[in-house]
């Protein structure tokens, strides 16, 4: 008894009064803050509730879920299909793709044959050493034989006559006539050089198109229509070369025009002075 | 001292720190659960096995029947990558097609080459310049036309020189003349321009795509019609100047027959 009473009483008194009242408010805080006990387990027939629950759910819910993305997937099923029957059937059917191929094979050989013979029939004409010499080098389409092809030139139209044969001016125009005819043929033989290597990509692209594919023939259409912008570019070189011999044939028949008129001129003068 | 009165002792000298841990471990602690009585066995397995049907009949069927619309999506997804890759846009054809491009533009800097090669032949100080002037392809040259011209061939007669008549057929064929030539050196800076252009269009095409090659080749089609426009304008200068050089002729002509009957005229006059 004396032991209980001695325990009881050392709550009331120093240290263990202190102690008690700070595990008093402790024990508040915590029994005010911390969290419900949870119920502890539920019975069978909750149980069976929530499994039907889950059934309904499972059969009304997902499985219509299912059901809808089954039939989505379906339906892209039938697109992909009906793409595919499109592109290999109506846009790029392989029949049709080697048939193009053939197509450009069977040109080629039909065709590039005979257009090169056709091409290379000789058209030479001349009889004497001189035009033939000047003949030939007119038309082989060289572009390094321009000093040779000078001097054959010269010896077959005649070189500039002397200062002293002819009048200054008409020399000068006559040397300007010679060169323009010059230059023209030149570029001609220039042009016929050009005129090879533009057979030759026009060759190779023909080559490769027998065998592209349907995506790579775009690059072929592409150089084909790069290749004829230079064509053309070329075409109009021969043009202005055209119109440079066209104005001097003009401007040289003008120019005798001018020496007449200068001529008529100095010959009314001579006669007026004459009968002076 | 007996073993119980020691124990106690010692509980009593450390009863504070017992008596809170034991109030701790009483708060703390969980409450004791109410233990499962009478467990219904047979309605678990039953709703268990509910679910389980459940998922047999509706989920496993859908999913079997999406798993088979997958594989055939799949197969079909495949097959078109593969025929794009083998058939439509096989990389070694694209590889060769653009090498092509590369070659055809190697041929056509040759041929560039080949088409600015000096042709130049006058001998003679004057026609060297005109001649200079003509084959320059450079457009701002063409005011020099004129001078280099008239050093040339001579200006219009003079109206003492000339008649009206034989001055304005000159003047007007010296003008066709003049105007030819300098189309000419500006058709030959057209030329000049439309190969630039093909060459940019030609190295564009080279590092095209296949998707993007008909893009190139629509700007390559632009250039070829804006080039035949040219082409025709030019041949419209050959035309037009070959017109004035008939007229130029028909002149002649004309001024003959009224020579001619003015020389008759004249004739009867000095009989009379």
């Amino acid at each position: 008894m004396e032991f209980i009473r001695r325990f009881l009483s050392s709550f009331l008194t120093g240290k263990g009064r202190s102690s008690v009242a700070i595990f008093l408010a402790m024990a508040l805080m915590i029994g005010l803050v911390g969290p419900p006990p949870a119920k502890a387990q539920i019975g069978a027939i909750a149980a069976a509730a929530a499994a039907a629950a889950v059934v309904a759910f499972i059969t009304n819910t997902i499985g219509a879920l299912l059901g809808t993305s089954n039939g989505l997937l379906s339906d892209i099923n039938r697109f992909f299909q009906a793409l595919v029957n499109l592109w290999q059937q109506v846009v790029y059917p392989i029949a049709l793709i080697n048939q193009a191929r053939l197509m450009v094979t069977q040109l080629i050989a039909q065709f590039r044959g005979l257009v090169t013979a056709i091409d290379n029939v000789s058209v030479r004409s001349a009889t004497l050493p001189n035009p033939t010499a000047l003949e030939g080098i007119m038309r082989n389409g060289s572009v390094a034989d321009f000093g040779q092809f000078d001097q054959v030139f010269r010896t077959t139209f005649q070189p500039l006559p002397p200062a002293a044969n002819i009048n200054p001016g008409d020399r000068q125009r006559v040397d300007m006539s010679d060169a323009l005819a010059m230059d023209t043929l030149k570029a001609v033989k220039a042009s016929d050089h050009v005129v090879q290597q533009t057979l030759q990509a026009a060759q190779m692209i023909e080559d490769e198109a027998a065998q592209a594919a349907p995506g790579t023939a775009a690059f072929l259409a592409g150089a084909g229509l790069v290749a004829a912008v230079e064509n053309q570019a070329m075409m109009q070189r021969m043009l202005a070369a055209e119109l440079r011999e066209e104005a001097a044939i003009l401007a040289h028949t003008n120019a005798i025009r001018k020496r007449q008129a200068d001529m008529a001129g100095q010959f009314r003068q001579d006669a007026t002075t004459l009968f002076k | 001292m007996d073993p119980k009165w020691r124990l106690l002792h010692v509980l009593w000298e450390h009863r504070t720190k017992f008596l809170v841990l034991m109030l701790i471990m009483s708060l703390v602690a969980p409450p004791p659960a109410r233990a499962q009585f009478g467990i219904d066995w047979g309605a678990i397995v039953a709703a268990i096995n509910s679910i389980g049907s459940a998922i047999t009949n509706t989920i496993a069927p859908a999913l079997r029947a999406i798993n088979g619309a997958l594989g055939t999506l799949s197969n079909l997804v495949s097959s078109i990558q593969a025929f794009f890759t083998n058939i439509v846009y096989p990389q070694a054809a694209i590889n060769r097609a653009q090498g092509l491009v590369g070659a055809v533009q190697g041929l056509y800097t040759q041929i560039q080459a080949t088409s600015r090669v000096n042709v130049s032949s006058a001998t003679l100080a004057n026609p060297q310049q005109l001649e200079q002037v003509l084959l320059s392809r450079n457009p701002m040259n063409v005011p020099n036309v004129t001078a280099n011209y008239q050093t040339l061939y001579q200006a219009v007669p003079t109206p003492r020189a000339a008649s009206p008549q034989t001055r304005d057929l000159v003047d007007m064929n010296d003008a066709a003349a003049q105007a030819a030539m300098k189309r000419a050196i500006a058709i030959d800076a057209i030329a000049d321009t439309e190969m630039q252009a093909a060459d940019r269009i030609n190295t564009e095409l080279a590092q095209a795509a296949p998707g993007t090659a008909p893009m190139i080749e629509a700007e390559a089609a632009a250039w070829l019609v804006r080039a035949n426009a040219y082409t025709q304008s030019a041949l419209g200068d050959v035309v037009r100047l070959r017109a004035v050089t008939l007229a130029n002729s028909g002149a002649q002509l004309k001024f003959n027959s009224n020579n001619a009957a003015q020389i008759r005229q004249n004739a009867l006059d000095s009989m009379k």
